[in-house]
């Protein structure tokens, strides 16, 4: 059938508007596309953090050295993969397997579902996991040689791995994990290979890559289906969402909520130009680091340290009264969501 | 790895309007668009007096008659073209190229539409807030999520969704069901339907027998059809049949019927789109809305207003907890944007407003002739009015009881009883 002319309709007073084809045309600004970052050679991930945000070779914008003198995490022994192993990758160059371990944490005390706390955040309250999640990007090891941030090259692992993301996974849907869309299942390392060198350090960031961020979820690969680590609202993922509840024996209970996203995202999604003017992603540098024996520890409570706990104190990237002691122990600061020389959060065991 | 993007819109012009009302679609077409801002001229020319002078109709293709209000593919056979049975004066809806439409396709969504198997709790369906007698509202001030937390804002109307340029109140990057789905079904900020993952909801549906049929009907290529992307791209499909453009303005616009609507309504009709009232800058074309886009429009245009319902600060600052546009663009300039909705079937979607703060549509056109709403105690006081964040078409006028009326009348006529009880929009599970 003939299509009709829509704006014809209501003839007569969709007219004289006066200003029907101005607002601004042609938003420059959105014309250039995320590049994917491939390395031609061997078709993995690129070294560094894409586009603007960050660049790990600014090393004062990361912050926490490890605190091998704490005692206190167990060592996972998961991470002790046999570093003297190596196999060829495609190019001939000698690849060696490596698992880096994570390790999670509420103070002293492994962080589990079901537990419950004591002596958590700014008012000291006693809380129980709800929830831990996130995403790593740009994982890179540190040659001892010079320092310089060596890409590890990310195993292709469903459901929890694709190249250049993978999820930790520390909630296993138990006690008041069951109500923050937990499962049973967790994942605690992040497996793939680096080039065989000698290694002392660590780097990665929290988040998800850029140009896999504003995808459509029910077409990216594992581990960014849709979950509860969809963002919809924000057109993007939540790159960690932790979440504390209060335990109280009578009235109403508090809770701690983090989840971390890019925000002030704006631009044209037909063809995939999305940009977010708060990044919120930062690198997190952790040297020395043994990735044969050492594991890297995330300490919830140091995240929520100046949280009240007692109250509601949920911070959605957006909350300028709850969210920025989480952003800057995280290492970002919230009003640029630039990375700021502050993170407490992640410490190496 | 390659970013997956899938193709939506053109990427052809791509406007975020700011500021100004008149953001609507460039009238296309008809010839006679003029740009000296002169607001008479946008008076009704032809609807005089009484009678609809239907030659004022937009032209020959917009009059083509539509011969049948029932449902519009001819068949359940997928393979076969899908055809849109369009009310007078409506275009073809855009359809994302990976996701044609097809009456199976239509048909499986109208039963995941209709079904708590949708949410986490087994308990609640997209129906649950958009009922169909309701054209797609649900009747409350603020919309409920399957945990009983009660959302800050009011549950949409979903009339004539397909043509929305943008989705949800306010929302730049939703820009079609396809993605804007995911907010509701996994969105835990509010909680909605609370789903947690695909597999949860695979795992839900295929409980349920039918289903087998349904998703191999409306995905015969796929051997295991049963996905939570065939689910979104059904529901999609569905909700783009929600069209609604057979009111009795309608009959009285497009085919002259005299009888359709009252002399009340006629002068409504005339004051709407007339000044002092200038109503129609914003509520405009063939959904009442300068928020549209369909197959051929030629540009997206995004275009938000405010139109000072609060102004809490003296900048015309929105209350904290729903500043509107700027909580996604974070620009200041956006303070208290939304998108302009449909005015079809407005008369059954109250509380209005994207709060539900006013009850009636007389308030609502109170709000309007005194150049927005005045907030006299309480944290949200202030007066709207004063707004410098306003937009310039939310002047105020003076308005008589009996104007009043009118305009009222006007909006009454575009009532759609057909589509309201629409068989192919209701529940397939009674």
């Amino acid at each position: 059938m003939l299509r009709s002319t829509p704006s014809c309709l209501l003839v007569g007073l969709v007219l004289g508007t006066g200003c029907g084809d101005d607002g601004g045309s042609g938003n420059d600004e959105h014309d250039d596309h995320h590049e994917t970052d491939m390395d031609p050679s061997t078709g993995t991930t690129a070294p560094l953090p894409s586009t603007s945000d960050t660049s790990l070779d600014d090393s004062s914008t990361t912050t926490t050295t490890a605190d091998t003198t704490d005692s206190t995490g167990p060592t996972d022994s998961s991470s002790s993969s046999d570093s003297g192993s190596e196999s060829s990758g495609t190019t001939g160059e000698a690849v060696t397997p490596v698992s880096i371990a994570f390790a999670a944490f509420i103070g002293t005390e492994p962080f589990a579902c079901g537990t419950t706390y004591e002596g958590v955040g700014a008012t000291a309250a006693t809380v129980e996991p709800r929830d831990l999640r996130f995403f790593v990007q740009d994982l890179h090891l540190l040659r001892a040689s010079d320092g310089e941030p060596v890409p590890v090259v990310l195993d292709v692992d469903d459901p929890w791995q694709a190249e250049t993301v993978a999820l930790l996974d520390f909630e296993d849907g138990s006690g008041a994990c069951s109500e923050g869309g937990g499962n049973p299942a967790t994942r605690t390392t992040i497996t793939g290979t680096v080039p065989t060198d000698d290694y002392d350090g660590l780097a990665f960031t929290v988040g998800v890559p850029e140009d896999l961020n504003h995808g459509d979820p029910l077409f990216l690969p594992a581990p960014l289906g849709a979950s509860s680590m969809t963002w919809g609202w924000l057109y993007g993922f939540k790159f960690i969402k932790v979440e504390l509840q209060q335990v109280v024996e009578e009235g109403s209970a508090g809770d701690g909520v983090f989840h971390l996203g890019s925000n002030g995202c704006t631009g044209n999604p037909g063809v995939g130009d999305v940009e977010c003017s708060l990044p919120n992603r930062a690198p997190i540098e952790l040297a020395p680091f043994d990735w044969a024996s050492q594991s890297v520890a995330l300490d919830v409570a140091a995240l929520f340290a100046e949280t009240n706990l007692a109250i509601e104190s949920q911070c959605h990237s957006f909350q300028p009264d709850v969210c920025p002691p989480v952003f800057d122990r995280t290492g970002v600061d919230f009003d640029t969501g630039l990375p700021a020389p502050t993170q407490v959060v992640f410490s190496v065991q | 790895m390659m970013a997956i993007v899938r193709p939506m819109r053109p990427p052809a012009l791509f406007v975020l309007a700011t500021g100004l009302a008149c953001g609507a679609p460039a009238p296309t077409g008809d010839g006679s668009s003029g740009d000296d801002g002169s607001t008479t001229t946008a008076s009704p020319s032809s609807a005089t007096s009484t009678a609809p002078d239907t030659t004022a109709t937009p032209d020959t293709t917009a009059a083509e008659p539509s011969t049948s209000a029932s449902e519009s593919s001819t068949g359940d056979d997928p393979t076969e073209p899908w055809q849109w049975d369009l009310p007078p004066g409506f275009p073809e809806p855009f359809v994302p190229a990976d996701n044609p439409m097809s009456a199976a396709k239509v048909e499986l969504g109208r039963h995941l539409f209709y079904d708590t198997r949708m949410s986490g709790s087994g308990t609640y369906a997209c129906a649950t807030c958009h009922l169909q007698e309701l054209a797609f509202t649900d009747g409350l001030a603020n919309a409920v999520g399957e945990t009983g937390q009660v959302h800050r804002r009011s549950a949409m109307s979903l009339v004539n969704v397909a043509y929305d340029s943008s989705l949800t109140w306010a929302h730049p990057l939703l820009l079609e069901l396809e993605r804007q789905a995911l907010v509701p079904m996994f969105g835990d900020d509010p909680i909605e339907l609370g789903l947690d993952s695909e597999d949860e909801l695979v795992a839900a549906l295929a409980s349920e027998p039918l289903y087998a049929e349904l998703f191999a009907a409306a995905f015969p290529d796929d051997p295991e059809p049963l996905t939570a992307a065939h689910v979104v791209h059904a529901l999609s499909a569905f909700q783009r049949t929600m069209i609604s453009g057979r009111s009795p303005f309608d009959r009285w616009f497009f085919e002259g019927d005299e009888t359709a609507i009252s002399e009340s309504a006629v002068r409504g009709y005339e004051l709407f789109n007339g000044h002092p009232f200038e109503c129609f800058h914003c509520h405009v074309g063939f959904n009442l809305s300068d928020a549209v886009y369909w197959d051929g429009a030629p540009a997206l245009e995004l275009v938000f207003h405010n139109t000072g319902l609060y102004n809490v600060d003296g900048m015309g600052g929105y209350p904290p907890e729903d500043i509107g546009l700027m909580e996604i663009t974070l620009d200041p300039a956006d303070m208290g944007k939304f998108r302009v909705p449909s005015l079809r079937n407005i008369a059954v979607t109250a509380p209005y407003m994207h709060d539900g703060t006013i009850a009636t549509l007389t308030e609502v056109l109170d709000h309007y002739a005194a150049g927005g709403r005045t907030i006299t105690e309480g944290p949200h006081a202030g007066v709207g009015s004063e707004s410098p964040l306003k937009d310039s078409f939310v002047g105020g006028f003076e308005m008589t009881d009996e104007q009043r009326d009118d305009v009222i009348a006007f909006l009454e006529s575009l009532t759609d009883d057909e589509f309201l009880t629409n068989p192919a929009l209701a529940d397939p599970w009674r």
